[in-house]
C-alpha cells in the first residue's frame, strides 16, 4: 500500500508540465477511498448549488416572498423564516457565502502562508528568523479568545471575519512549507542545478513548488473546514456578519429565535443549515484525509516525531 | 460495509430529528389565562437572575434590572404607582409660588436597616455626596438644584435654580443613602462591604453571588411602610426561561416567546398579561448628512412605506404595537389620540415622493432627483438586522434603496451619539416616562442653567420653531393640566413633521403562577412588573390601589 | 533537548507574553465605542441608563482613560509588574478577583474533559490499532471522524436538547444549584458534578477523536519501526511488545497534545460555556467584550495566554521525562 502511494508521489513529481495536471488529478482521485469519493461528490454538489443558486431557487434570498414561518410546501420547498423569506433560497445562496468564507480564508492563509514559508526556507537568514518567530508567536496566541476580541473590535463585517480567520491560520502552512523547502534545498540535485546556473525562480517553480503544493493543498482543505467552523462559532456568539447570509448566520437566527425548540419551526428552519453544515464539513474531512493519505504519506509519519 | 457507515450516519441524523421532535409542541398563538385573583402573599418568589453588580447605588451596573434591585433596598422621597407619583419617604411637600422652593416633610420613625434613625440630613447628604460621586442612575443633573437645606430633623428644602416641571419626577428616582455609613467612604464604586447595602427600604440583601448572578432579598421586618408581601425574593440563573418556568423553577417570566403562549392556555393557574408598550425601536434620519431628508414629504413617505404592523407580526411575533408618529405610546398617561395615523400605504408613499420631485427616470427601481439617487445606508445593531432586512425590502418597493450596515451595538451607540450615520435604528426604554423627553429629544431647548443636559438621541438637523416654543413653555409649566395640553400640541406637530419614526413599542407577555403570587403591578412609566417596588408590598396605606 | 531548543522556548515564551501584553493594551482601546457611551439597549426590553456628559467625564477620569495613551501604558505595565490587573469597570472589583471567581469553573470542565477524552481516546486508539484495517477499526474511525466534524457547540446543543430538555436528566444552566444548602462536602461535589456533566461530556466528545487518531496512527507507525521488529524477533509476546515498546512511544505525542489541548480549551470552551450558560472564563470574556470592560478583557486574555504557555511548557517537561531518547 505504501509502495503504491510513493509511486503516485513519484508520478506526480515526474509529471513535468501543467498539462498533465488532469492526469495527476485522475490518478489522485482513483486512489481515494469510498468516503473520499463520496466526499468529493458532496463538495461538487454543494459547489454546483452555490454556482447555480439563482437557477435552483425561485426567489432572491433577501426578498419577503411569503408569510412568516410558512410550512414547507409547493411555494417554498423548505418553508420560510420568520420574515417570510424562502429558506431553500437561503440555503442555496448560503452555500456561496459559507464556501466563500471557507475558501477565501484557506486560499489566502494557505497560499500566502505557503509562499512566506518557501521564501523563509529559501532565503534563510533574517527573513527566515522573522517569519519563524512570527509563526511561533501566532501559534502560541490564544486563538479563539482573540478571535472574539478582534472581531468585536473590527465590527461584524464579512471581510473582517475573513481577515481575522486568516490571521490565525497562515502560520501552520508557513511552517510546513518552510520545513519542506529546507529539506529540498539540501538535496544534491538542487545544488547541481544551481551550479548549472538555475535561477531561484526556476528552482522554486521546478523543484520546490511541485513538492510543497500538494501538502499545501491538503492544508487548504483543512483550513477551509476550520474557517467554516470558526465562522459558525462566531455567528453563534453573535459576532458574525449578520447581513451575510452564511449557513452559520442562518443557524444563529434560528437558534436565537426565542423558544424555537418548543415550536415546530426548527424542523424547517434550523435543520437545513445544520445538516448542510455537517454534510459539508464531513465531506471536506473525508476528502482532506484521503488527499493527505494519497499525496503525502510522510506528513502523517512526521506528525508523531 | 462502507455503505453501512454512511447509512449509519444518516440514521443518526434522522434519529436526532425524531428525538427532538418528541419535545416539540405544536401549539402556537397566544391566549390569556382566565383566573380569579391568586395569592397576594408568598414565602419565596424566584425570578430570573443575572449579574447586575452589587446592589448599591454606585456599584450596580448601569442597567434597569440593576437599578430596580437597588430600589428594593433603598427608598426615594417619592415612589411610583400605576397612575403617578405617590409620597414615600416624604409624607408631603409644598412648593413656593415661584416654583423654586420645594419643602418636604419627611416621615417620622423611619430607620435605616441597621437601626439608626433616618433624618433630613441624610437627604441633604445624599444630594451633596452624589455631586462628587455619581450614582449609576437616579442622580439629579447639575444645573437644576441650587442647594438643599435641612430645616429640621424631618423637614428638608430643595432650592431650584429655576422652576422645573420634572423635578418631582426626577426625585422619584433619587435613592437616599445613609450619611452615617457613606460619609466616610471616599470611593463608593468599590465599596462592597455588607453595610454598603443598608437602606430604609422594604428588603434587605441576604445573599449575592456574582459568578452565578444570583441575589436573595429578604423582607425587612422593621420596614416603616406597607408590609412586604413576599418574605424572600430570589433571583436565580436560568438558561431557558420557558423550561425554567414550566418546571416551576421561576414563578414569573417576561422572556417567553409569544409563539409558545398556547402551552399555557389550559392552565388556569397561569396568568398571561402583556407589558405596557413603553419600550420601543426608533428609526432616525440624519438630515445634516443627507439634506434631502429635510423634506417632511420624504420623511412622511418613509412612514407610509414602512409596514409597522408587519414589524410587529414578524419581529415581535405579535407582541407589540405599531409606532405613533406623535412619539408617545398609547399607554403614556399623556398620549394624544388625535393625530395622523400613517397606516401602511405604499401607493401614498410613492405619490409623496413623486410630488417631492423624486422619480425613477432611468428605470433601475431607485428614484432620483437632479442626478442624485434616493439611496441610503441604514446602520443597525447586530440584533436589529432583521428589522433592517424588512425595511430594506419595503422601502425598496417604493423606490428607496437601502444598504443595511450591521454594527456591534456599542459601535452603533457611538455612531448614534456622534451623528455618524444616514439612517439608524436603536431600541430603548423609558417611553412611558415624563413627557419632558419630547423636549430633550426633539428640540434643542435647554434652559441657560441646564447646560449639561444632552439630548438622549440625536435628531440631526431637525428644528421646528413652534415645537421649540411649546417645549420652552412645557419645561417650566407647573400646572399639570396646562402642561398636558402643551404636550398634546407637541405630539400633533411631531406627527406632522415625522422627525423620527418610532417603529414599534414592545408589549411582551408576562406570565406568572397566580397561586404562587399575584401581586404583580406596573409603575405608570415602566414596562417591567418585576421592577416595581409596590409589586413586592401589600397594597395598603400609602401603597393602596388608587 | 539541547541548549538551543531551550533558548528557543524561553524566547518564544517571552516574546509571546510581550505581544499579548501589547495587544491587550491596544486592542480594547482601539475598539469603537466606550464603556460609558451606551445610548440604546442591546437586549430588547432592558432599560439602559444613558449617562450625561458629566457622568461620562467623571468615569473616564475615574478609570484613568482620559490620560494620554503612553501614560496609560506605563501605568498598566507598572501595575502589571505588581500583579495588579486593575479594576473591572463592569464588576467594580479587582480583575484578579473576577478571574478567580470564574477560572475554577473553566478549569474544572476543561481538565475533566481532557482527562476523560485522553484516557478514552488512548484506549480506543489502542483497540483500533490492534485491529488495524479490520471492520471494527474502520467503523470506529469513520464514526469518530464524523463526530469530530460537528462543531462542539452544536454537539452541546444537541446534548442539551436530548438530556436536559427532553429527558430532563440534567440541569439547563449554571454550575451549582442556586442557594442550595449542602449536607456535606459529598453533597456539594455531587451537585457540581451534576451541573458539569453535560459541558464535560460535550468537550470530551469533541476532543476524543484527536487523541484517538493520534494514538492509533502513532501506534501503527511505531509498530513498523525497527526496534519493534527487533523486539518481536527476540520472541517477546505481542502484548509485551505493545505495552512496553509501542505504547510508550505512542503516548509521547499524546502527552504533548494534551498540553496543547488544555491550553486551547481554556479559551476555546467559550462556545460550550455559552450553550450551557456555564459561568466560566470564556463566557466572562464574551460579556466583557460586549460591555467594553477593558481591564477585564486584558486580564482574561493575559491569564489565558499564560495558561497556554504554561501548559505547553509542562507538556514539554513531561515529554522529556518520558522520552527515552531525551532522558
Amino acid at each position: 500500500m505504501f509502495i503504491e502511494q510513493i509511486s503516485v508521489i513519484q508520478a506526480i513529481r515526474m509529471a513535468p508540465h501543467l498539462q498533465n495536471a488532469a492526469d495527476r488529478l485522475t490518478a489522485t482521485i482513483s486512489k481515494f477511498s469510498l468516503e473520499g469519493k463520496i466526499g468529493l461528490c458532496g463538495i461538487a454538489l454543494i459547489v454546483m448549488m452555490a454556482i447555480f443558486a439563482p437557477l435552483l431557487s425561485a426567489y432572491p434570498p433577501g426578498k419577503i416572498t411569503g408569510g412568516s414561518l410558512e410550512l414547507p410546501g409547493s411555494d417554498h420547498p423548505l418553508g420560510t423564516d420568520e420574515l417570510g423569506m424562502d429558506i431553500w433560497s437561503q440555503i442555496c445562496y448560503g452555500a456561496r457565502m459559507s464556501l466563500f468564507i471557507g475558501l477565501a480564508v484557506a486560499c489566502i492563509a494557505g497560499l500566502g502562508g505557503g509562499a512566506l514559508g518557501i521564501l523563509a526556507g529559501y532565503l534563510g537568514g533574517v527573513a527566515d528568523q522573522l517569519v519563524m518567530r512570527t509563526v511561533d508567536v501566532i501559534m502560541a496566541l490564544p486563538a479563539f479568545p482573540l478571535l472574539i476580541v478582534i472581531s468585536a473590535f473590527m465590527g461584524p463585517n464579512i471581510f473582517n471575519v475573513i481577515f481575522v480567520l486568516v490571521l490565525f491560520s497562515w502560520a501552520k502552512p508557513a511552517r510546513i512549507a518552510r520545513a519542506q523547502t529546507l529539506t529540498i534545498k539540501g538535496n544534491a540535485y538542487i545544488t547541481a542545478a544551481k551550479n548549472y546556473g538555475a535561477t531561484p525562480f526556476y528552482l522554486v517553480r521546478r523543484h520546490i513548488l511541485p513538492e510543497v503544493l500538494p501538502i499545501l493543498f491538503v492544508l487548504i482543505i483543512g483550513i477551509t473546514s476550520y474557517a467554516i467552523m470558526a465562522e459558525t462559532g462566531l455567528a453563534f456568539l453573535g459576532l458574525g456578519d449578520p447581513t451575510a447570509k452564511s449557513w452559520g448566520m442562518m443557524l444563529h437566527y434560528a437558534t436565537s429565535f426565542r423558544s424555537i425548540y418548543f415550536t415546530p419551526y426548527w424542523q424547517w428552519w434550523l435543520i437545513p443549515p445544520l445538516v448542510a453544515l455537517i454534510v459539508l464539513l464531513l465531506c471536506l474531512a473525508f476528502v482532506g484525509r484521503d488527499l493527505e493519505r494519497v499525496l503525502d504519506p510522510r506528513m502523517r509519519q512526521n506528525r508523531g516525531a | 460495509m462502507k455503505k453501512s457507515i454512511l447509512s449509519g450516519f444518516t440514521l443518526v441524523i434522522v434519529a436526532f430529528a425524531l428525538i427532538t421532535a418528541g419535545c416539540t409542541s405544536q401549539d402556537t398563538g397566544s391566549s390569556t389565562g382566565t383566573a380569579t385573583n391568586g395569592a397576594l402573599e408568598a414565602d419565596v418568589i424566584r425570578l430570573t437572575g443575572g449579574d447586575y453588580g452589587y446592589p448599591q447605588p454606585f456599584s450596580a451596573f448601569p442597567r434597569g434590572p440593576a437599578r430596580y434591585k437597588v430600589n428594593m433596598i433603598f427608598d426615594c422621597l417619592l415612589e411610583k404607582d400605576e397612575i403617578g407619583l405617590i409620597p414615600w419617604l416624604a409624607e408631603n411637600w409644598t412648593v413656593s409660588p415661584d416654583g423654586r422652593e420645594y419643602t418636604f416633610i419627611l416621615r417620622e420613625n423611619v430607620r435605616w436597616q441597621d437601626g439608626v434613625a433616618f433624618t433630613a440630613s441624610d437627604v441633604k447628604f445624599t444630594f451633596d455626596y452624589e455631586k462628587e460621586h455619581l450614582p449609576i442612575a437616579g442622580g439629579i443633573e447639575d444645573g437644576i438644584v441650587d442647594r438643599v437645606e435641612v430645616v429640621d430633623d424631618h423637614t428638608v428644602k430643595f432650592v431650584l435654580i429655576e422652576p422645573a416641571s420634572t423635578f418631582l419626577y426626577k426625585l422619584s428616582s433619587l435613592m437616599i443613602i445613609p450619611e452615617h455609613i457613606y460619609s466616610t467612604v471616599s470611593d463608593p464604586a468599590t465599596f462592597l462591604a455588607p453595610d454598603a447595602v443598608t437602606g430604609t427600604g422594604p428588603y434587605r440583601l441576604d445573599g449575592y453571588n456574582r459568578e452565578h448572578g444570583s441575589y436573595r432579598f429578604v423582607a425587612n421586618d422593621e420596614f416603616w411602610g406597607p408590609k412586604p408581601a413576599i418574605k424572600a425574593v430570589e433571583f436565580i440563573p436560568v438558561s431557558d426561561e420557558l423550561i425554567a418556568f414550566e418546571q416551576g423553577q421561576i414563578d414569573f417570566s417576561s422572556e417567553i416567546s409569544p409563539d409558545v403562549m398556547g402551552r399555557f392556555a389550559d392552565n388556569p393557574d397561569i396568568r398571561v398579561s402583556s407589558q405596557p408598550g413603553v419600550w420601543a425601536y426608533e428609526f432616525y434620519f440624519n438630515m445634516n448628512r443627507r439634506p434631502e431628508l429635510n423634506d417632511p414629504k420624504v420623511r412622511q413617505a418613509f412612514a407610509y412605506a414602512i409596514d409597522r404592523n408587519e414589524l410587529v407580526e414578524k419581529i415581535q411575533r405579535g407582541a407589540g404595537k405599531p409606532g405613533n408618529m406623535g412619539i408617545l405610546p398609547e399607554e403614556h398617561i399623556w398620549y394624544n389620540p388625535d393625530q395622523p395615523e400613517y397606516a401602511f400605504d405604499a401607493e401614498r408613499a410613492r405619490t409623496l415622493l413623486e410630488s417631492a420631485g423624486w422619480k425613477d427616470t432611468d428605470g433601475d427601481g431607485i428614484r432620483e432627483r437632479d442626478g442624485k439617487k434616493l439611496s441610503f445606508t441604514l446602520s443597525v445593531g447586530s440584533d436589529e438586522v432583521r428589522i433592517g432586512e424588512i425595511l430594506k425590502d419595503r422601502l425598496g418597493n417604493v423606490g428607496i434603496a437601502i444598504q443595511v450596515r450591521a454594527l456591534e451595538s456599542k459601535s452603533r451607540d457611538a455612531n448614534l451619539k456622534n451623528g455618524d450615520f444616514e439612517l439608524i435604528i436603536a431600541g430603548y426604554g423609558g417611553w412611558g416616562g415624563d413627557a419632558d423627553f419630547l423636549r430633550t429629544r426633539y428640540t434643542d431647548v435647554t434652559s441657560a442653567s441646564v447646560s449639561s443636559l444632552i439630548p438622549q438621541a440625536s435628531i440631526r438637523g431637525y428644528r421646528n420653531d413652534r415645537l421649540n416654543a411649546l417645549a420652552a413653555a412645557e419645561m417650566t409649566e407647573l400646572d399639570d393640566e396646562k402642561r398636558k395640553r402643551i404636550v398634546y400640541d407637541m405630539q400633533t406637530i411631531l406627527s406632522e413633521d415625522v422627525p423620527t419614526i418610532p417603529l414599534f413599542y414592545t408589549t411582551r407577555p408576562d406570565v406568572w403562577y397566580i397561586s404562587r403570587y399575584d401581586g404583580w403591578m406596573n409603575m405608570f412609566d415602566h414596562h417591567a412588573r418585576t421592577h416595581s417596588k409596590l409589586t413586592y408590598l401589600e397594597r395598603t396605606g400609602i401603597a393602596a390601589k388608587r | 533537548m539541547n541548549e538551543r531548543d531551550r533558548q528557543t522556548i524561553i524566547f518564544r515564551f517571552v516574546v509571546t507574553l510581550l505581544v499579548i501584553v501589547a495587544i491587550n493594551f491596544l486592542l480594547p482601546r482601539m475598539m469603537p465605542g466606550d464603556p460609558f457611551s451606551t445610548m440604546a439597549s442591546d437586549i430588547q426590553g432592558e432599560d439602559v441608563i444613558v449617562m450625561t456628559e458629566a457622568q461620562r467625564e467623571y468615569y473616564f477620569h475615574y478609570y484613568g482613560l482620559d490620560l494620554p495613551l503612553h501614560e496609560q501604558f506605563v501605568s498598566y505595565l507598572a501595575n502589571l509588574a505588581r500583579g495588579d490587573l486593575g479594576q473591572s469597570i463592569q464588576y467594580k472589583m479587582p480583575v484578579v478577583g473576577v478571574i478567580l471567581l470564574h477560572l475554577p469553573w473553566t478549569l474544572l470542565i476543561v481538565l475533566s474533559a481532557t482527562a476523560i477524552s485522553t484516557v478514552t481516546g488512548v484506549v480506543l486508539g489502542v483497540i483500533s490499532a490492534w485491529n488495524r484495517n479490520k471492520g471494527s477499526d474502520r467503523l470506529m474511525m469513520t464514526g469518530l471522524i464524523a463526530f469530530a466534524e460537528i462543531p462542539s457547540f452544536l454537539l452541546g446543543l444537541i446534548l442539551l436538547l436530548i438530556f436536559s430538555v427532553h429527558l430532563r436528566l440534567f440541569p439547563l444552566a449554571g454550575a451549582v444549584t442556586p442557594f442550595a444548602q449542602y449536607a456535606g462536602v459529598l453533597d456539594l461535589v455531587r451537585d457540581v458534578a451534576y451541573h458539569a456533566f453535560l459541558p464535560v461530556l460535550t468537550l470530551s466528545l469533541a476532543q476524543l477523536t484527536g487523541v484517538y487518531l493520534l494514538t492509533r496512527n502513532t501506534l501503527i507507525t511505531v509498530s513498523t519501526k525497527d526496534y519493534i521488529r527487533t523486539a518481536r524477533a527476540k520472541g517477546l509476546g505481542d502484548r509485551i511488545v505493545w505495552t512496553r515498546h509501542a505504547l510508550r512511544n505512542a503516548l509521547l505525542p499524546v502527552v504533548t497534545r494534551t498540553g496543547f489541548v488544555v491550553g486551547m480549551l481554556m479559551g476555546g470552551a467559550v462556545l460550550v460555556e455559552s450553550v450551557f450558560n456555564y459561568p466560566g472564563i470564556g463566557l466572562t470574556l464574551r460579556n466583557a467584550v460586549v460591555a467594553r470592560d477593558y481591564p477585564l478583557i486584558q486580564g482574561i486574555l493575559l491569564i489565558v495566554a499564560v495558561s497556554i504557555l504554561l501548559c505547553n511548557l509542562i507538556a514539554d517537561r513531561i515529554y522529556q521525562k518520558l522520552d527515552p531518547r531525551v532522558a
